[in-house]
């Protein structure tokens, strides 16, 4: 961003005048709006997208009446939803209760400030990312236990202390797999890591061996619990829980909660993107000019997310809810054991191909050279 | 350790099974039949129960209608008018839709088949006390068609090939 304000400053000479404080503090409000216009955006439209695909899947058709194909459906619900009453329940603790969808709706979004849309369209392009983005995250639980504790509500308690310990449980793998694509491509910059995966399709860190190609599902599949969704949707579990922590929740605040959850969602699939799926690049050389490249790419890093839009929609369409059990179970007992099998096969990869050890036997050769 | 490796083979396989379920529907035609936009006709059955459509000059005044309405809806007043003496004549025909079941046992004990279910399904109004009464005697059952539920050509079933149209009309 500083890089786009400079060059602003450099060019236009009534801004390059101003005092240089004022405009980067006009510019980070700016780039802050625009951010957040364009993931609340993309959150209702990917709501239209799911409701779409999963029509088709029932043989329905699903939304088609405002707008062309319906894709204005998102601002009729949330005019309807602001139209609604904003209910407080009489037993809630209300500062807490008002607070909660302030924090979730922060959680989600604060993140969007370290995401690259594309090369260069970055708000703050920070070398520890990826770490900032998993803190960020996890401030959603945060707000998620005040919204179930201070409604008051059995359902709401249930809900948001599944949500906790699945939160904090699937974090473990999340981590240890995205630390994986840390030890390969040696920074947190997310920018940096998708510069390392240009060039061929196979630049990509999710075909660099068998180890990266497993922690691609371990992350994928720890950010679909992450994000609470279907197959892990247990803590708004419908038909058991009503609607898990947002239960009390009426009007405005529920479409807040509504589109953290979407939001997060386009979150993680940018985030998957980049560090498994090359993000903006294409997967074969190009040769265009440095502007187009830019926005070309950044067309592709969107067509990205759009796929791994769809594959969330098409696994939650699919798969039943787990028992809260085997949600356990599957975190502690498969995906952490292999996501650390993963981390400690990177760091073997990475150690045979730059220090050369390994080299006597086949396997070391075979890894030292993925 | 060996079952531990097969659950995770089973869990994988069998999310690729249903996955591949879910893709398969994707590409199938919706089965939906949308509601008409303006202009547009729609499929009914047969058996549609819509507004009903009715005769005044069929009406013998018999009152078995409102007689046989489980919820009294029908309201009918006779007038002997200027032919006094000669039987009765029809003056106010009413039904009120907003206590109306759409039940159709209105139409059985018509002793001269001039009441029948139409077609009308359009029953939104934009004021709610629009359209809850209607008298049929001062033309207010303005979308009487010739067409009743029964005819062949009724709705959009004249438009509909396939097998749904030929199983109604056998």
């Amino acid at each position: 961003m500083q890089f786009w304000l400079d060059e602003l400053r450099t060019s236009v000479d009534w801004i390059g005048a101003l005092p240089a404080g004022f405009v980067y503090t006009i510019g980070i409000v700016v780039v802050c709006k625009i951010v957040l216009v364009y993931a609340s955006l993309l959150a209702g439209e990917t709501v239209w997208l799911e409701r779409r695909i999963s029509g088709r899947m029932q043989a329905r058709i699903g939304p088609n009446r405002v707008g062309p194909q319906g894709l204005l459906q998102f601002l009729a619900d949330g005019v309807k939803l602001l139209a609604k009453e904003d209910i407080i329940p009489a037993t809630a603790d209300k500062p807490i209760f008002l607070a909660a969808p302030i924090i979730v709706f922060v959680g989600a979004f604060a993140a969007f400030a370290v995401l690259p849309f594309g090369d260069g369209l970055v708000a703050a392009d920070m070398n520890v990312g990826l770490f900032v983005i998993l803190s960020l995250t996890s401030i959603e639980v945060v707000g998620i236990i005040m919204a179930g504790w201070a409604s008051n509500s059995k359902w709401a308690v249930l809900g948001a202390m599944r949500e906790v310990a699945q939160m904090i449980s699937y974090e473990l793998p999340l981590g240890i797999s995205a630390l994986s694509i840390v030890i390969l491509a040696g920074t947190m910059n997310l920018t940096d890591i998708v510069h390392q995966q240009e060039g061929p399709i196979w630049n990509w860190y999710v075909f660099r061996g068998p180890f990266a190609f497993a922690s691609f599902f371990i992350f994928f599949t720890a950010a679909l619990a992450a994000l609470k969704r279907a197959p892990f949707d247990l803590p708004e579990a419908e038909s058991e829980l009503v609607a898990g922590f947002h239960t009390e929740y009426t009007g405005f605040r529920f479409a807040v909660f509504f589109l953290a959850e979407y939001a997060a969602m386009i979150l993680f699939a940018i985030l998957t993107s980049v560090l498994f799926l090359g993000g903006w690049s294409p997967g074969f050389p190009v040769d265009l000019s440095e502007g187009l490249a830019r926005w070309a790419g950044a067309l592709i890093l969107f067509l990205k997310t759009i796929f791994l839009l769809g594959v969330m929609i098409w696994i939650r369409w699919s798969l039943p809810r787990f028992r809260i059990d085997r949600v356990m179970y599957l975190c502690y007992k498969v995906l952490l054991p292999l996501s650390v099998v993963c981390a400690v096969g990177i760091a073997l990869q990475v150690l045979f191909a730059i220090t050369g050890l390994g080299t006597d036997s086949a396997f070391g050769r075979w890894l030292g050279g993925m | 350790m060996l079952s531990y490796l097969k659950d995770i083979w089973h869990g994988v396989t069998t999310t690729a099974k249903g996955m591949r379920l879910t893709w398969r529907h994707f590409f199938t035609k919706p089965t939906t039949i949308q509601y008409p936009d303006e202009g547009e006709k729609t499929y009914f059955s047969p058996y549609e129960r819509g507004l009903h459509e009715f005769e005044p000059e069929t009406c013998i005044v018999c009152d078995l209608c409102a007689k046989a309405c489980p919820v009294d809806c029908i309201r009918i007043e006779q007038d002997y008018g200027a032919r006094a003496g000669k039987g009765k004549v029809l003056a106010v025909y009413e039904i009120d839709y907003s206590k109306c079941l759409f039940c159709e046992l209105c139409v059985d004990p018509c002793p001269v088949d001039c009441i029948h279910m139409g077609q009308q399904y359009d029953l939104a109004t934009f004021q709610r006390g629009e359209h809850t009464k209607i008298d049929f005697m001062k033309g207010e059952g303005l979308w009487r068609t010739a067409l009743t539920s029964a005819h062949p050509d009724a709705g959009l079933r004249a438009h509909l090939k396939g097998p749904q149209r030929a199983e109604d009309d056998a």
